[in-house]
């Protein structure tokens, strides 16, 4: 028995072993083999990320205007959980949330812990609600979206939603820069969220958002805006847009569109309004196109603005049939007067039928149509220009005039806006600079500028343009002091199966002052409803009242002199002693340098309005005889800029100036006395 | 009467090694939960040290209380404590859907503490006497009958932790007086037979049986104890992540100041620590066993063998519950879980334990 007894003894001591090595193979197993794997799923369930919402950057003018900002603003919350009396605290705050009592009862009887009231409530209303009391109802600040201007540049701001996230417009173009960088905080927390004293806590501070500074102009923008809402109302439009751009530098000044809207309540008005349709919506442009087809023309050394070419009433290409705006049409004229009097016939043909399709797609193509400018602004619409190989000739024939073809508002005016800086075209840009750690950059632009068309060809189509403005359709957009170039335009609006006969859109594309473009602008108005629903009637006066008061804010060098009313003359190339006489009958004071007698420049410059009594200086340099060079072979254009080079004058003779110079007069290397012209007769090839 | 030797210094040596490492494991796991509860982070770690106190006191008398006045009083200790458990399902304070624990002013009792104690005397007396008389079915019965009255009384209340601990306890008792191995048999199967049962009747049970074998495909529910506290060992490695540095103790892991102190130290001192407090347990169960072989008096191996397995086989229990061995049950570990009851009683079994140790050979 003893020795049974001592046998169970030792029997139990090593079962007990046995039962520690269990649990210490386990330690093993838990705290060495797998102890990097569980101390890291550990750490994973402790850890918790938090984000801290980074400050919303600003967008204001070029000036510094704000004009969207983020500001705190009181929301409430409710914690239905905690709240004893649901319909006391509902009878309570009903009022000062401006709900009613049953809406706000359902509300905070709601399962759950948490349940917005408001998130915008007005600022003096804090204090009422705290003065409450309730219990579970809590005000807290949220950082809001305000637009400080209103309605001012709505559609090109666009708006940020409830959470400060960009939706549309600059707000989601540069929403990574306006967003900024949210910080992280990592902390190890316990179960119910508390930081763990002795746990891991790393913070990253946010990086505020950057503000922008647009290229828009407040007080321009509001010009337009306030000119483009009296034309869309006088005339019963449906729609109107005034879309201002700096020629010398792409940045677009102004864009308005009217109707509008007011970005701090955008959810009232439909889609249509708050979409930008200067930018992202085509239309088809009508005569201001034939600007275009112009320059391409004449930098081609197809036609010059001299040439004579016959406006028939009506012009057949294939089975369409193209009209004059005068029934009968203009007949003989020069190609600078079909531009005057918008002769479809003329730009018809010379689009169809004498320029080559391949050359005129090449300009209209680096004129920018077809395709997005590149403008900073998300959702650019290219316009409708289609490839060149599916255009007949009856779509050429229509293009020649604006039809058939849809360009954004946009495109027009940077097109325009490369004939007004020199034949260089720019990429247009709404965000001038932004403030990155209190320094402000200016945004790097893609601007060495692509030349579509020579200096010389866009100085001529500017004083087209200027004389459009004088003889022709435009003459309710001049300005005195400032004189205008433009071009009016009334299209159709097509519909399906072909043209509406009483839906039009009426415009005015233009530039001033004419000798240093300052400002490129473009008016249309969508569906006038009045007597006389023209360009030149509807859309004319506005780009005056705008550009006007525009270039008397930004202080342009007026061209007035005490408000004069007598315009200067163009002088150039007449005879010194004719000048003179003219000069004087008008009641202006003569000022001569040089001694040639014939007359090279003058100051002030054509068009230009002075008061009686100001001196206009002539300048008659006298040129020396030289060489006359060798004109034979040259296609026009190429004769132009030779001519240009040697600062003499040529003449063309004969019925055509395609093909190549066939012979000159004076022949080459004769001498060319002060003030002579070599004329060239053209042969086509 | 024997005479007196000294008393085992290993086991002496161990036992307040064990208590030391308790009290400080608990002042670093407590802080948090204490400083939730009270707002204090050392009321839980306070209490207990007052209660280390009167461990030492009662400890101390124990040490040199008569053994054969002791024997004598046995059968009396025995009805108090029966009487103390059925006042307590009368009178007891209803903690978490049990009673378990008798208010007595300064603080709570917990009655099945001193059963334990009190079942261990008398069955080492009735062993005994008995002697091989213990291989019959009268001398076997004759002992099952007040180890089965206090087993109903404490798993109703309902405490199984505690029971199966008792159990256990009674039957290592059982194998080292001789019995019979065909009745032992019997014993493990009627003990696995009424595990069964009771886990049938209240289904709670059951699923922690179910969960501890699954318990990582749950682990927001039931399993979620145990894999917070495989989380904490885990977390402790080899070295251990040092005092105080406990992460998982800011209340990932539930009842880590009490049942789940164990992972809570493993997180602090690693696995050194951990194998540490194993090899203490496994050192007091070699000393313990050794003092009942060496007894010349039957009466004194029998108490030696039940107050050395009473805390070895508590301390298994505890250990295999957190590291996921045996399915979750209310087990505190011995010298570390927070429980004045439980402290004051482990450290009177030691005194009584050394204060065999002194009649060997």
């Amino acid at each position: 028995m003893k020795e049974l007894i001592r046998m169970r003894l030792g029997l139990i001591f090593f079962f007990m072993l046995f039962l520690f090595l269990l649990v210490v193979l386990r330690l093993l197993q838990f705290q060495v083999v797998e102890a990097k794997e569980l101390s890291d799923r550990a750490l994973s369930q402790r850890l918790r990320i938090d984000t801290i919402t980074p400050e919303r950057g600003d967008i204001l003018d070029r000036n510094g205007k704000i004009l969207a900002e983020s500001i705190p603003t009181p929301a409430v919350y409710a914690d239905p959980s905690i709240i004893k009396n649901p319909q006391k605290t509902a009878e309570a705050l009903a009022p000062v949330l401006d709900m009613n009592v049953e809406e706000l009862y359902s509300i905070l009887t709601k399962p759950g812990n948490f349940v917005w009231l408001t998130r915008n409530l007005p600022i003096g209303k804090r204090s009422e609600i705290d003065s409450l009391n309730l219990r579970g109802i809590r005000v807290v600040s949220l950082p809001r979206r305000y637009y400080p201007e209103g309605t001012l540049a709505a559609s090109t701001i666009g708006i940020a939603g409830i959470d400060n996230q960009g939706l549309e417009g600059i707000e989601v173009t540069y929403e990574r820069f306006l967003s900024g960088e949210p910080g992280l905080n990592t902390v190890e927390k316990d179960p119910a969220g508390r930081a763990i004293p002795v746990g891991f806590n790393s913070k990253s501070l946010p990086q505020d958002g950057v503000d922008l500074y647009l290229t828009i102009d407040a007080v321009i923008q509001h010009i337009a805006e306030r000119e483009i809402e009296k034309a869309v109302t006088g005339s019963n439009a449906k729609q109107g847009i005034l879309l201002a751009m700096d020629p010398k530098t792409g940045e677009i000044l102004a864009l308005a569109e009217y109707p509008t809207f007011d970005p701090n309540n955008f959810a009232s008005y439909p889609l249509s309004v708050r979409k930008n349709w200067s930018i992202t919506e085509s239309f088809e442009p009508g005569s201001t196109f034939k600007v275009f087809v112009a320059a391409a023309a004449i930098e081609e050394g197809a036609i010059n603005p001299s040439t004579e070419v016959y406006d028939p009433p009506t012009y057949q290409v294939g089975d369409r049939v193209i009209r004059c705006s005068s029934i009968w049409g203009h007949g003989h004229e020069t190609f600078l007067e079909a531009l005057e009097r918008s002769c479809n016939p003329v730009f018809a043909k010379l689009a169809a039928e004498t320029m080559n399709d391949d050359t005129l797609y090449k300009y209209l193509r680096g004129f920018g149509f077809g395709e997005k400018t590149g403008v900073d602004f998300i959702g650019e619409a290219s316009g409708i220009f289609a490839s060149k190989k599916s255009l007949s000739k009856v779509s050429w024939a229509n293009i020649g005039f604006g039809q058939g073809i849809a360009v954004t508002p946009l495109q027009l005016v940077v097109a325009m806006s490369a004939i007004a800086n020199d034949g260089y075209l720019l990429e247009p840009s709404l965000v001038k600079s932004y403030k990155e750690n209190g320094r402000i950059v200016n945004r790097a632009l893609n601007n060495n500028g692509k030349q579509v068309i020579s200096e010389s060809t866009a100085n001529t189509i500017k004083m087209m343009m200027r004389s459009v403005i004088v003889n022709g359709s435009g003459k309710r957009a001049e300005i005195a002091g400032f004189p205008v170039g433009g071009k009016t335009g009334t299209a159709q609006i097509p519909e399906v199966g072909g043209y509406s006969e009483d839906k039009m859109v009426v415009s005015f594309l233009g530039f001033a002052p004419v000798d240093d473009p300052q400002i490129v602008a473009l008016v249309a108005i969508f569906e006038p409803d009045t007597d006389y629903n023209l360009g030149g009637v509807i859309a004319a006066p506005v780009f005056k009242e705008f550009t006007k008061a525009t270039l008397q804010y930004t202080g342009a060098r007026t061209r007035v002199q005490d408000g004069g009313s007598i315009a200067v003359p163009d002088l150039s190339g007449k005879a010194r002693d004719a000048a003179i006489k003219e000069l004087t009958k008008l009641g202006l004071r003569v000022n001569i340098k040089g001694e040639s007698t014939k007359v090279s420049s003058q100051e002030p410059l054509p068009g230009f309005f002075v008061e009686p009594n100001t001196t206009v200086t002539l300048f008659c340099a006298l040129q020396e005889p030289r060489e006359t060079p060798r004109f034979i072979g040259l296609s026009l254009a190429e004769a132009n800029s030779l001519a240009l080079s040697f600062g003499i004058h040529i003449r063309t003779k004969g019925t055509t100036t395609n093909g190549i110079v066939a012979s000159q007069k004076p022949a080459a290397g004769q001498m060319l006395g002060d003030g002579d012209s070599v004329e060239l007769t053209f042969i086509s090839q | 009467m024997q005479r007196k030797g000294k008393i085992d210094l290993w086991l002496l040596l161990t036992a307040s090694l064990l208590l030391f490492l308790g009290l400080v494991s608990l002042l670093s796991a407590s802080s948090v939960i204490s400083y939730q509860d009270y707002g204090n982070s050392y009321s839980i770690f306070l209490r207990q040290a007052i209660f280390a106190v009167v461990g030492l006191v009662g400890a101390v008398i124990a040490l040199f209380f008569p053994l054969d006045k002791l024997r004598k009083l046995s059968f009396l200790i025995l009805l108090i404590a029966i009487g103390l458990l059925v006042v307590v399902l009368i009178f007891g304070e209803d903690t978490k859907g049990s009673k378990r624990w008798i208010d007595i002013g300064i603080g709570t009792f917990q009655p099945s503490e001193v059963a334990k104690l009190a079942m261990i005397i008398f069955l080492a007396d009735y062993l005994s006497r008995v002697k091989e008389k213990i291989r019959t079915i009268k001398g076997m019965g004759i002992a099952l009958l007040p180890i089965g009255i206090v087993g109903v009384l404490v798993v109703v209340e309902p405490d199984l932790g505690t029971t199966v601990a008792v159990m256990a306890t009674c039957f290592f008792m059982l194998v080292a007086s001789g019995a019979k191995k065909s009745h032992l048999g019997v014993l493990v199967f009627l003990g696995v037979l009424g595990v069964i049962g009771l886990a049938i009747i209240e289904p709670y049970r059951l699923e922690r049986l179910l969960t501890f074998l699954d318990y990582e495909n749950d682990p927001l529910g039931d399993g979620y104890q145990l894999i917070q506290s495989i989380y904490a060992l885990g977390s402790g490695g080899i070295l251990g992540v040092g005092i105080g540095q406990s992460k998982q103790k800011y209340l990932y892991l539930p009842e880590n100041h009490t049942d789940f102190i164990f992972p809570i130290v493993g997180e602090e001192f690693g696995f050194l620590g951990t194998f540490l407090i194993v090899s203490l347990f496994a050192l007091y169960a070699w000393r313990g066993l050794r003092t009942a072989i060496r007894a010349t008096d039957s009466f004194h191996r029998y108490l030696a063998v039940g107050l050395t397995m009473q805390i070895a086989f508590q301390a298994f229990m505890n250990m295999g519950v957190v590291t996921g061995l045996l399915p979750v049950t209310g087990l505190t570990l011995p010298f570390f879980s927070s429980g004045g009851s439980s402290l004051v009683m482990t450290m009177v079994s030691v005194g009584l334990l050394l204060n065999v140790s002194r009649y060997v050979d």
